[in-house]
């Protein structure tokens, strides 16, 4: 899965076509000038500068400081807010992401929460696009082999577009700040809570292919935990797909307890009754977890064995 | 995903945080979320939990590319649901704007100390009194002498304080409800079944409904 939308810059800029049409966004600048302007209005001010800049995010991280795009991403918004409605109907249209004419997620919705009235027809147009986009990561995301998983995509891209008309209506949010710093990754989130909600029960997790090991024995869960190391941080695709591998052949309780105890660092059990652990976020004994745990690292290294 | 107040708006504030920090979420993420949310801490184990299930699950399957030119029904029920979205919520705020406009609100003039103020006077709770302001109690139910003793704390004429009672239910704007859609803003309490959802003792109770 990419970092964010923008597998790369668009540079094509049509020279010839680009009348700048930065008059008709509404640019960071507005709020300087006109300082009882809110957000959620859309105003025709030129702004002093002929190059205009991305409007900054309001969204605040809980220490008070400002969310931001990541530099790629304000670049393409930079570049996209000098061109036409025609260049940028013709780059929302692209879904090949190697393409040069790509436009990133995160700058269409940019777009989209920024056009003007004068542009609403464009704004319409630009939002069939993104949901289309949205459409084609819910079915990556949703397993086709839930009973309702056309419903639960359906859901999904029906929140997506509340999202947007509550932004661009009368309430005042800034809640689809973060989908203009990492358009999947943020996507990602509503899509696994709506799944979440709407998925019958323990049928959202990963299939597990045949029975689990019968044995019940703890095992030696110390000794065992270096079958995992160098699985924790997946860098590359391959890494992902060994580990997709290894999880197919975990039970749904494994899986959970080897992301807590092997990925998130989280103890088995604990003394100290208020500390959080593999234990407590079961809601199961620690003897349980070992257990868990020691039937996983047997199944991995079994795994690992066969492979190698 | 699915409410609209200020607890699950901070729980969403944190999976959002969470799920556009890392990838693949790891032991340090997490704690950053905890201790940034510290309110929401299982809930975010659990997420961060899911969030690494599906990076791995999804980790392979290439996302399919659109067609250029064919809206796909879930799209344009996508478009729709977006349509009538934007256009509830305008007419909602102008229905707002509208009756605000049309009959007086003798409440809307007060501050917040004067609202307490009020709410003393009247010997009733916060949450009575809102109802109050936001037409939200049937005026047909209330006792004439309860809208007088209204009248007087207010400080109002009691055809002001009647026609405001009379009058359509307003929402405040920029108001968060749980529900998925928003609530109908047409539907008003009884006055007894609004003094007994208001938190009021029962001798508070006994007292307005015998006015």
């Amino acid at each position: 899965m990419a970092d964010f939308d923008l597998a790369q810059s668009a540079t094509s800029v049509d020279s010839e076509n680009s009348k700048n049409l930065f008059r008709l966004w509404r640019p960071a600048a507005i709020h300087l000038m006109v300082p009882m302007v809110t957000s959620k209005q859309t105003v025709q001010v030129r702004p002093s500068s002929e190059h205009p800049m991305p409007r900054p995010l309001t969204k605040t991280k809980v220490s008070g400081e400002l969310y931001a795009r990541p530099p790629g991403v304000e670049a393409a918004i930079e570049l996209a807010i000098s061109q036409d409605s025609a260049v940028l109907r013709d780059r929302a249209s692209v879904n090949d992401r190697d393409s040069p004419r790509y436009l990133p997620s995160e700058c269409l919705l940019y777009l989209i929460r920024t056009c003007s009235q004068e542009l609403r027809d464009l704004r319409d147009e630009l939002l069939f696009f993104i949901f289309s986009r949205c459409e084609a990561l819910a079915k990556t995301g949703v397993l086709e082999t839930l009973p309702n998983s056309e419903e639960i995509r359906e859901e999904i891209l029906g929140r997506f577009a509340e999202l947007i008309a509550r932004d661009l209506g009368a309430e005042v949010t800034n809640r689809l700040d973060v989908y203009e710093i990492r358009f999947n990754l943020a996507f990602r989130a509503l899509r696994i809570d709506v799944v979440r909600h709407m998925a019958p029960r323990g049928e959202h997790e990963v299939p597990l292919p045949g029975s689990p090991a019968q044995d019940d024995s703890i095992g030696d869960v110390e000794a065992s935990a270096s079958v995992v190391d160098g699985l924790q941080v997946p860098a590359t695709q391959e890494d992902f797909l060994v580990l997709k591998e290894v999880f197919a052949a975990l039970s749904p309780e494994e899986q959970e307890t080897v992301v807590l105890c092997d990925f998130l660092g989280f103890d088995t059990e604990s003394s100290n009754p208020a500390k959080p652990t593999a234990a407590t976020c079961c809601n199961v004994s620690g003897r349980t977890i070992r257990k868990r745990l020691a039937k996983a690292h047997t199944k991995i290294r079994r795994l690992k064995e066969e492979q190698s | 995903m699915t409410a609209d107040n200020p607890e699950s708006d901070t729980l969403l504030d944190a999976q959002y945080a969470l799920s556009i920090a890392k990838v693949v979420p790891d032991a340090r993420t997490l704690d950053q979320a905890i201790q940034d949310y510290p309110a929401h801490a299982i809930a975010l184990t659990t997420f961060a939990v899911e969030l690494v299930l599906d990076a791995i699950a999804t980790s392979d399957v290439e996302t399919p590319i659109g067609e250029r030119h064919n809206a796909s029904p879930a799209v344009m029920r996508a478009m729709s649901r977006f349509q009538n979205h934007l256009h509830e919520d305008k007419r909602d705020s102008e229905e707002v704007v509208v009756s605000k406009q049309a009959v007086p609100n003798p409440f809307a003039s007060l501050s917040r100390t004067e609202l307490r103020m009020t709410t003393k006077r009247l010997g009733a709770t916060s949450l009575f009194v809102m109802k109050l302001r936001d037409r939200q109690v049937a005026h047909e139910s209330m006792n004439a002498g309860f809208k007088k003793l209204v009248a007087d704390v207010l400080d109002a004429p009691i055809e002001v304080v009647d026609a405001h009672f009379a009058a359509p239910q307003v929402m405040q704007p920029g108001m968060h409800f749980k529900a998925d859609a928003k609530p109908n803003a047409r539907l008003k309490e009884t006055f007894g079944e609004a003094l007994n959802s208001s938190g009021l003792t029962s001798e508070q109770q006994e007292h307005l409904r015998n006015l």
